[in-house]
């Protein structure tokens, strides 16, 4: 195993079996992987693809069938290496009776904190996910977007090396999601390794350094974000201050012929709704009581770099 | 008045601790083996070799060292258990050879499964367990369990109105009915939440964010148990305080002076002489037989007699001028008798030193120091000293001891020197029986009425005492504390019906005045019997929901906790001493319309029904292992009939639980590091 490498997983299965030890269900089948520290490693898959059970196996949940995974050179199994996890499931499923600081100051116990650095611990990741006005709060009266705050924030408690993120931006809204999305890039930026498992590609395209793709239990793709998706029969070109016209059409179709290419197509490029929403919501919190009335103004417009495609 | 503590088995001891631990070893060894073995067979072939690697050298060459003392223990058991049917061979032997081979081989198995439990407890920490603790607590009392509770207010709104009010029984229906609502509405709740929090953990998954964190999964269990008994003793000794005040204030002053006490007995051993068998007395045809009955003497015939012996007698009761012997007797009549009036017993008193002979002359000296009038010139003292000396010669005492005893009583004699000429001495009746007590080592109450099942007392003189602790006067046979109870001409056609624990001496001081500071310590005390019983159930519901859902742990919690209640029957089967035999005898006498009692004609069918009920009865000795013995940790009949309970009972109680808990704990430990808490989705 090499020194960056936190988790490594070997021909990992896992096969569920009924009472009898009869097989059921092949979830996850002999599985390699490596995750090396400092990176956002992204799981990805359709419902039923193993993903979930790969983050249990490597928590321990679950324990394998056929093969082997360790996580900071300890089986999987070993509860000593928990110490440095941290791990938000994909409900934040967490004692609803219980407030966001004692909540916090549980897990805390957990880790064998003392009071102290509990109490600190506490109020600092409070602040972080933004729950300081419902912190006296009991969890069952928080939406699901506050308690997956509030799980991120337990998951934090112990200032992990690695962070397990099942389905983190799951029922949050875009606010919510680009939030947690910035959050992710925040621990990478402090050296910290997160596994994130996702089905919400935009989400992982967004934040992961590398990914895993999952169907059927079996591995179907490994790699850089960057490299998988590099679409190597094309160019793209993006240029401003243009005004988009039939002149400007023909030199670049001119251009391009004599380098052996083609134009594909030649437009103003669009936004990602989502930036789009934050835009508007943004622009709204900075101007209280305005409101789009249908016909009277023009839309907001999007501003953004035009792009021409190319092919080669 | 009205109170009478009956013992079905005897109370807890010491000197029986040794034995029942061997039984456990027995028991709980025999159900580490099995365990074992079931791990051999379907746990260990099936383990990955990788996982098998990471088994430390020294954890293998422990484990398979007691495998094979075990297996060679109990090999030997089995031969020895087949060698009692073979002709040569001693069934004393056989039987010595085959507990010990079930002893060592239990010890051995337990080492067995205990090892990796014993190791795994070195990586709990005390500050996560008091978290899950502390989680528990907070999550019974914020899920509003605690409402519940609120229906002791029922009892203690109406309870009174169906309580009955004779003072006889008032302490003891006050008492029964508040532990009775204490015990349904505590066990019921702690079964409830002990049954259903690891399975809802599971459930709501909330226990995934738990074993993330480097907790052990004991940690857990332990929590849990922790938690839940912490909740559950705060919530008892709120309503023991309650409770204690509502029956204080509840019984009236008649019943309270008479039955809020909390009695320190010292018991003998009986035995009964001329009654033909020196165990029991006369069988009068009573269904249960715990009392035996004595009767008074036939013409020409000894009188019975039911004798209590004291082996030893409590130095401190020495030092007080009277000790209380108090008795409750149950009375069989055969004829009507006198209206309002017992039955006459006579009560005597004697020590080692006594001498039969001696009796007309203690009568004769009673009745002329008695007929003083309380008034002894110098003459009569000499005179009483001078019969002293004459009975203390054959004792051969050294001059020195002998005028020292002689000195000493003649300063009691002369205490109370009375102003005139001559001199005269103030002697009180009691000090007159004391110093005839003391210098006889007799003490007889010739005739008392025995009312049915109420306790009586006679103060007899502490210088019974003196005499029975004076150094031994050669070895007469006799224990150093004789109480000789028979039933006087007078009432000759009774019978009186006596118990070992029926006649006791008062170690507590009944004129102490702190009676019902006593009573009340003996409640909280008796409340630590529904404690030991909160902490049975909430651990076998724990331990049981470590594999099960939490309905069927509750039910399996419950039923086991149901059967305790009915071990002794359940005894009675697996030791084949109920009445019709196994359940294949049963059948077969139904089959055949034969009464239980009569014996089994020998028949190939008849041998076929015992012999399958023997099998039977050794499945049932298995079981017997798994329920709890709840009984024993009923204390209410103590505190209800005003009987201290023993520390001793406590401390002992307390033990037989933590060694009944400690199997279900090691397999929890098994059952939760095992599981895959994750389920397929």
């Amino acid at each position: 195993m090499q020194n960056d490498v936190i988790v490594e997983t070997h021909k990992l299965t896992k096969i569920y079996r009924d009472f009898w030890g009869r097989q059921k269900k092949t979830a996850l089948r002999a599985l390699n992987i490596e995750i090396r520290q400092g990176e956002v490693f992204g799981l990805l898959g359709p419902n039923g693809s193993g993903k979930t059970t790969t983050v249990k196996l490597l928590l321990g949940l679950l324990y394998p069938t056929d093969g082997e995974a360790f996580v900071f050179g300890k089986p999987a199994a070993d509860v000593g290496k928990n110490e440095r996890i941290g791990y938000l499931p994909e409900e934040s499923y967490l004692y609803r009776f219980l407030d966001a600081e004692e909540t916090l100051d549980f897990y805390g116990r957990l880790f064998n904190l003392p009071p102290a650095q509990r109490r600190t611990k506490a109020q600092e990741l409070i602040e972080k996910v933004g729950l300081k006005a419902d912190r006296k709060r009991p969890l069952r009266e928080y939406s699901k977007g506050m308690r997956q705050r509030i799980g991120l924030a337990q998951a934090l408690i112990n200032d992990p090396d690695l962070i397990i993120l099942d389905e983190p931006t799951s029922g949050l809204d875009p606010l919510g999601a680009r939030w947690m999305k910035d959050l992710i890039r925040d621990l990478r930026t402090l050296g910290k390794t997160v596994i994130m498992c996702s089905h919400r590609l935009e989400d992982v395209q967004d934040v992961c350094d590398r990914i895993a793709i999952l169907n059927e239990g079996e591995l179907q793709a490994y790699g850089e974000v960057q490299t998988l998706l590099q679409d190597h029969r094309r160019i793209e070109l993006r240029a401003s201050d243009l005004q988009l016209s039939d002149d400007l059409r023909r030199d670049l179709e001119e251009l391009l012929r004599k380098h052996g290419g083609k134009l594909d197509t030649i437009g103003h490029p669009t936004t990602t709704l989502e930036d789009y929403f934050l835009r508007i919501v943004e622009e709204s919190k900075a101007h209280p009581g305005r409101r789009f009335l249908p016909g009277k103004e023009p839309l907001p417009r999007v501003e953004t770099v035009q792009r021409v495609e190319g092919r080669g | 008045m009205f109170a009478v503590l009956t013992f079905d088995r005897d109370p807890a001891l010491y000197q029986n601790v040794p034995a029942q631990l061997f039984a456990w070893i027995q028991g709980a060894g025999g159900w580490a083996a099995f365990g074992v073995l079931v791990w051999l067979l379907a746990g260990y072939t099936r383990m990955r070799a990788e996982d098998r690697a990471r088994i430390a050298p020294w954890h293998k060459r422990i484990f398979v060292a007691s495998v094979a003392v075990s297996f060679l223990a109990y090999l030997i058991a089995g031969g020895a258990w087949l060698a009692q049917f073979l002709p040569k061979v001693k069934p004393e032997l056989a039987f010595l050879a085959y507990a010990y081979g079930i002893t060592i081989g239990g010890a051995g198995a337990l080492v067995a499964a205990g090892l990796s439990f014993v190791f795994g407890l070195t990586a709990l920490r005390f500050r996560r367990i008091w978290a899950l603790a502390k989680l528990s607590f907070k999550e019974a009392i914020r899920n509003r369990v605690l409402y519940g509770f609120s229906a002791m207010l029922l009892v203690l709104l109406f309870g009174s109105w169906f309580i009955p009010y004779k003072p006889e029984y008032q302490v003891r229906s006050y008492v029964g009915v508040v532990y009775w609502m204490m015990k349904i509405l505590l066990l019921v709740t702690a079964i409830i939440l002990a049954a259903f929090s690891i399975p809802t953990d599971i459930r709501r998954q909330t226990i995934h964010t738990i074993v993330t964190k480097p907790v052990e999964r004991f940690e857990i269990v332990l929590g849990r148990f922790f938690g839940f008994t912490a909740l559950m003793t705060l919530v008892l000794l709120l309503m023991t305080s309650v409770s204690v005040v509502y029956v204080l204030r509840g019984v009236d002053p008649e019943a309270a002076a008479e039955s809020l006490k909390a009695r320190e007995p010292f018991y003998g051993a009986l035995h009964f002489e001329n009654t033909g068998d020196k165990s029991k007395g006369t069988n009068v045809g009573r269904e249960w037989d715990y009392r035996s009955y004595i009767t008074a003497a036939a013409p020409n015939q000894e009188p019975q007699y039911a004798v209590w012996d004291f082996p030893e007698v409590p130095r401190s009761l020495a030092s007080r001028d009277s000790v209380r012997c108090e008795f409750a007797f149950d009375i069989y009549r055969t004829t009507k008798g006198f209206e309002n009036r017992g039955v006459s017993c006579k009560f005597e008193f004697q020590t080692a030193h006594f001498n039969e002979h001696d009796k007309d002359s203690y009568n004769a000296d009673r009745s002329r120091w008695m007929s003083k009038g309380n008034l002894f010139s110098k003459k009569d003292i000499d005179e009483w000293l001078a019969g002293y000396r004459t009975r203390l010669a054959p004792q051969a005492l050294a001059p020195l001891e002998l005028n020292e005893r002689l000195d000493n009583k003649r300063l009691r004699l002369m205490a109370n020197p009375l102003e005139g000429d001559p001199p005269q001495y103030r002697l009180s009746d009691a000090a007159i029986e004391n110093e005839l007590a003391e210098e006889y080592g007799y003490y007889v109450v010739p005739a008392k009425d025995i009312t049915d099942y109420h306790t009586m007392y006679i103060d007899v003189p502490a210088g019974l005492f003196r005499n029975a602790l004076q150094a031994p006067s050669g070895n007469t046979g006799r224990p150093p504390l004789q109480a000789r109870v028979s039933v006087t001409q007078q009432s000759a056609t009774q019978y009186v019906g006596m118990a070992k624990y029926d006649l006791y001496w008062r170690l507590d001081d009944p004129k102490g005045g702190h009676e019902i500071a006593a009573f009340t310590l003996n409640f909280y005390k008796g409340a630590v019997g529904l404690w030991l019983r909160l902490c049975l159930v909430i651990g076998l519901a724990v331990a049981l929901s470590t594999y099960l859902s939490g309905v069927i742990s509750m039910l399996v919690a419950g039923m086991l906790y149901l059967g305790g209640g009915v071990i002794d029957y359940i005894q009675s089967i697996a030791f084949g001493t109920a009445p019709g035999g196994g359940p294949m005898e049963a059948l077969f006498r139904l089959a055949n319309r034969q009464v239980a009692l009569v014996p089994l004609e020998e028949s190939a069918a008849a041998t076929l029904a015992t012999s399958t009920d023997v099998v039977f009865r050794w499945f049932i000795r298995r079981v017997l292992d798994l329920i709890p013995d709840v009984d024993r940790y009923d204390l209410t009949s103590y505190v209800g009939e005003g009987f201290n309970i023993p520390w001793t009972q406590l401390w002992i109680d307390c033990g037989a639980l933590s060694l009944y808990l400690l199997p279900w704990f090691v397999a929890a430990y098994y059952l939760l590091k095992w599981r895959e808490i994750a389920g397929p989705t």
